[in-house]
């Protein structure tokens, strides 16, 4: 009975999944799915029973509008003469509501005895019709008409050929989409890489491990474990937030869905960015849990936020894609994977430039993953002391 | 395969952790590295291991004609002095995790984890997170984690602390069958009864230097031989008594019992005329002393002889 020998890859593979399934509960999931799944037909049901427009809503009024006529006919109106003996009768169930016309003020108040949906498509059909008479009352040709329907905004013409057409802003769109997620994901890595690391020095596992890989093998593992959990946690929120979407748009407003606003041919490209993006955080996350000995009493964990300023930074460049400030943080690995898909859903760029961008942002991790493991080993042997800045400096560099 | 440790200094700042250390660990023995708190023994196991490295000599560790600078991991079983697992996962986990990074199959994992959870008493918690069991079962579980993968060489620092006498003597059987399974285990302990009932060799370390080194046996004899209690059926002559003193090391218990121990140059036949002068004997034999005195001597003597380098200096 004899082991095979094991490689450092398959090592690395090991802590990846021992490192996912710490934290990825497949139980949890349905659960919270079965949740959303609740939370839907919650909202549906509301939906459906608070606009039953099946049923006929008879409604008292003193005003003799010819215009009450073009209102859904879920809505009948009966003139009465003393409005005030109609509202005083409201809980007798003989109108479910009253219809008030003021004749001084010219206003309209509807009166309920409780408030239920059916009002609020009432009030905003009246508000409609209200708005349609006044101009009515203009008398106003059809010139005139379309002037004061038809609002003008201004165009904007760029005369740099390498800034896309702005009325397409489906690549934007997709971008900013991709961050937003990203933003997500990353949350998820600070908080579980911390627990994960720290946790483990406070176990008093580490010295366990370490007699059985390399400190190399053992962050590899955890910052590959990481990765897959934030791409799961990003792919997660995206069906959230499809089905989502589709629940509202199909189900609820009974509309066809329209992923107009993607972009598929530069998807691809700001995904490689996003995942590029999500392991440079992770190994700069890790260094710096790395050098942390006792959680609660550490002021380095504030650090370990630094990597999510780049996607706030990545708006600002919006404004401006092509400043030599955004060529500039396009290309430096720790801002690119934010700033150059913003570049590139606003800028024609060649393909040499977010392909070297990206080239960039890997040689930045592979050697990220390195530090954070000198800085691992350092630490670990200094008996519970915690190492300063500069002492992980020095470690990354020896 | 083997393993030389020769001229091996570690330094932390300006305290000297391990001190010109030189010894050599044999394949399928007990090694039983000893010492008081400090004495330089967590040092020494964190540079077999490879956590740390030398400021001077060498450890060299070779296997198949192949030299390693450590220990290599897979041929390592190791429990720190700095104990823990994941306290949450349950104890398959746990094993089967550690198992699994040295390439244990789980068919070799069940089977062996069956075999060692059941001579701890422990099978029936197999599915129990680990947090749920005691400290001294927690220790147990790490114990077997550190072999499950049936190292070649196996270093253990302090197996015995924070057990129980019936537990340590678990880890006693434990440990003997380690060796006959053909592993070389490298212990460090302060609980020397279970020292004596399995250390092959022992190396005693006292600021970070080597104090005692060789085989058990051997230790004993060199102590015991040396200190000879003799009973006299009568008082002892107190002038031929006073003559022996000036050439012997002598402790008077009673008036008729004396004990005296041989320095490395005087034998028991030089010793004997002398002792018929003080007169008629009733009993003599070389007095039996534990491994735990002897480590008490051999500190004492080592400090003692320390302080007197250290005043002859200034």
């Amino acid at each position: 009975m004899k082991n095979k020998n094991v490689s450092s890859k398959e090592q690395v593979w090991t802590v990846a999944k021992w490192e996912f399934l710490h934290f990825f509960k497949l139980k949890q999931e349905i659960i919270s799915k079965l949740i959303m799944l609740l939370i839907a037909a919650i909202i549906y049901f509301f939906a459906a029973s608070g606009a039953d427009f099946d049923k006929q809503y008879t409604l008292a009024t003193n005003a003799e509008q010819p215009f009450l006529n073009k209102i859904n006919p879920a809505f009948k109106f009966e003139h009465v003469e003393n409005i005030n003996n109609a509202i005083n009768k409201l809980d007798q169930d003989e109108f479910d509501g009253v219809l008030k016309y003021n004749e001084q003020t010219t206003n309209y108040t509807l009166v309920t005895l409780e408030k239920d949906l059916w009002q609020t498509t009432l009030s905003s059909q009246l508000n409609a019709l209200m708005k349609q008479q006044q101009l009515d009352a203009l008398d106003l040709n059809q010139a005139q008409y379309d002037s004061l329907t038809n609002s003008k905004t201004i165009e904007h013409q760029i005369l740099d050929e390498l800034i896309k057409n702005q009325a397409d802003k489906s690549q934007t769109y997709t971008a900013f989409g991709v961050l937003i997620l990203l933003f997500v994901a990353m949350f998820g890595i600070f908080g579980q890489l911390f627990v994960s690391i720290t946790g483990e020095k406070q176990n008093r596992v580490t010295e366990q491990l370490m007699a059985t890989m390399t400190p190399q093998t053992w962050i590899d593992g955890k910052l590959t474990g990481q990765i897959l959990l934030a791409v799961k946690t990003m792919f997660g929120t995206l069906l959230s937030v499809v089905l989502s979407m589709l629940f509202f748009t199909v189900i609820i407003k009974q509309q066809p869905i329209s992923l107009d606003f993607v972009n598929w041919s530069m998807l691809p490209w700001f995904i490689a960015f996003a995942i590029s993006g999500l392991a440079i955080c992770a190994a700069f996350m890790a260094a710096v849990a790395a050098g942390i000995d006792d959680p609660n009493h550490s002021s380095k964990s504030a650090l370990m936020m630094l990597p999510i300023a780049p996607i706030a930074i990545a708006f600002f460049m919006m404004d401006a894609p092509n400043s030599s400030l955004s060529i500039a943080l396009s290309y430096l690995p720790f801002t690119a994977f934010a700033v150059m898909p913003v570049r590139m859903s606003l800028v024609d760029l060649p393909f040499w430039q977010p392909f070297l961008s990206f080239i960039l942002s890997v040689g930045c991790f592979y050697y990220l993953r390195i530090f954070a493991a000198r800085i691992f080993k350092m630490g670990m042997n200094m008996y519970g002391k915690e190492p300063s800045l500069k002492a992980m400096w020095l470690a990354i560099f020896k | 395969m083997s393993l030389t440790i020769s001229h091996l200094e570690k330094h932390y700042n300006t305290v000297s952790a391990v001190d010109n250390l030189s010894f050599d660990v044999q394949p399928g023995e007990i090694f039983a590295l000893l010492g008081p708190n400090g004495a330089g023994k967590s040092s020494l196991v964190k540079m077999l291991v490879g956590f740390t490295y030398p400021d001077a000599g060498e450890i060299k560790f070779v296997d198949e004609n192949e030299p390693f600078s450590s220990i290599p991991s897979q041929l390592l079983g190791y429990l720190p002095e700095d104990r823990g697992l994941y306290p949450e996962k349950t104890l398959k986990q746990n094993l089967q995790f550690f198992a699994q990074l040295h390439g244990v199959t789980n068919d070799d994992i069940e089977e062996r984890c069956q075999h060692w959870l059941t001579k701890f008493s422990l099978s029936d918690r197999l599915n129990d997170p680990l947090k749920s069991l005691s400290k001294g079962n927690q220790q147990k579980v790490q114990l077997i984690t550190a072999i499950l993968h049936k190292p070649k060489w196996v270093i253990l620092d302090e197996p015995f602390s924070g057990l129980d006498p019936i537990n340590q003597e678990l880890v006693v059987e434990f440990l003997a069958e380690l060796k006959q399974q053909g592993m070389t285990v490298i212990l460090s302990a302060h609980q020397m009864a279970m020292v004596e009932k399995l250390a092959d060799r022992v190396l005693l370390l006292n600021k970070g230097q080597s104090v005692l080194y060789g085989k058990l046996s051997e230790v004993f004899d060199h102590y015991n031989n040396h200190v000879i209690d003799v009973n006299f059926r009568k008082h002892v002559d107190n002038t031929q008594l006073s003559i022996l003193s000036s050439a012997f090391v002598i402790k008077q218990l009673s008036t008729s019992r004396l004990t005296i121990t041989l320095n490395e140059h005087q034998t028991l036949n030089e010793l004997l005329p002398h002792l018929l002068k003080l007169g008629e004997i009733h009993e003599l034999k070389n007095q039996s002393q534990s491994l735990h005195a002897i480590y008490l001597q051999a500190v004492a003597e080592h400090n003692a002889h320390d302080c007197k380098e250290q005043s002859y200096e200034k």
